[in-house]
């Protein structure tokens, strides 16, 4: 028990070496993940564009939906009398089994189709570049998972790798004005904010006291409220240490949603 | 009004750079990925610069006070 105390007790935060919040955090490499994230999204929006449109598409077609899936996820289910089967995890064959037989390929096969098209064209466009990669490395690992490797291993490794830098990926894209707007749970933004109306906030900075204004200032979240600091260096302390500086904390006004 | 303006500028922009980038890959399939992949390129260029010279310069004193 004093070991584990020894251990956590401190909740220390390890911070990243320059060199990793260079490349996944400084918009210097923003050009980079733009061709990283065009890339991955060309891939994806191709791979959905074959099963969406054209002679072979997986949905809306003339007879029943998704029977290449149904034929997939037949072959991938399949153990061979010789040889190795495709999947390695008998609880995956029995989930893919599960959904042969229970029809879902129907359904299921729109869900893929229109899930790769839409993760390609977020990428390309660069909204919500993080959570893109991240459903797009969720499809590689599947067809991973399901015994197909193709191109799957190197769009998993982009995608991982956007995923890390998802603050930079959509700089040149939606997400330079889309993140500001929405914020984070972490750091409201106006989007937020609105959401938030109602909630209280400070009229005075909770780490030098000083007036902030509620459309304009820095914004934290904690214990559920908005507070305001007066500039993003006392925000910085303000997120470091909350409980410090709101104990003992002095009136609250409501936050005003921004025009 | 001008943050009305601004707002759809940005979003006619990469609207139109979704809308290219469909229309390449559905109608030329897999034919030559680098000549699909420069007007996909050019099209971001382009809603980038709109989206800094018309939408940034609107919206950056959102940006500051988030």
């Amino acid at each position: 028990m004093a070991v584990l105390q020894k251990s956590f007790e401190q909740r220390r935060e390890l911070r990243d070496p320059g060199l990793i919040r260079a490349i996944f955090s400084s918009t210097w490499l923003a050009p980079l993940w733009l061709v990283a994230r065009l890339y991955l999204g060309y891939q994806w929006l191709m791979a959905g564009s074959h099963k969406v449109w054209g002679s072979g598409r997986w949905i809306a077609v003339s007879g029943p939906d998704g029977l290449p899936l149904q034929s997939f996820w037949q072959r991938a289910v399949a153990v061979p009398a010789q040889g190795s089967a495709a999947i390695k995890y008998d609880w995956y064959r029995k989930f893919l089994t599960f959904m042969l037989d229970h029809g879902w390929y129907h359904w299921f096969s729109w869900v893929i189709a229109l899930g790769e098209t839409t993760v390609g064209i977020l990428l390309i466009v660069g909204a919500f570049a993080g959570l893109a990669a991240l459903a797009g490395a969720f499809l590689n690992f599947n067809f991973m998972l399901a015994g197909s490797a193709s191109i799957n291993p190197v769009l998993f490794i982009i995608a991982l790798l956007i995923l890390f830098g998802w603050k930079v990926a959509g700089w040149i894209g939606v997400d330079r004005w889309l993140l500001p707007a929405l914020g984070t749970p972490w750091q409201p933004g106006p989007v937020f904010r609105r959401v938030l109306k109602g909630r209280v906030a400070n009229e005075e900075c909770p780490v030098c006291q000083m007036p902030v204004d509620p459309a304009r200032s820095p914004a934290s979240a904690y214990n559920g409220l908005i507070y305001l600091s007066c500039c993003p260096v006392c925000k910085e302390r303000l997120d470091a240490q909350p409980a410090r500086y709101i104990a003992g904390f002095g009136p609250a006004i409501p936050v005003p949603a921004e025009g | 009004m001008n943050k009305v303006l601004a707002l759809v500028a940005g979003v006619t922009a990469w609207a139109a750079v979704a809308a290219v980038a469909v229309l390449i890959v559905f109608n030329m399939g897999a034919k030559n990925q680098v000549l699909m992949f420069l007007p996909i390129l050019a099209v971001v260029a382009a809603a980038w610069v709109v989206g800094e010279l018309v939408t940034g310069a609107v919206f950056t004193e959102h940006e500051k006070g988030a």
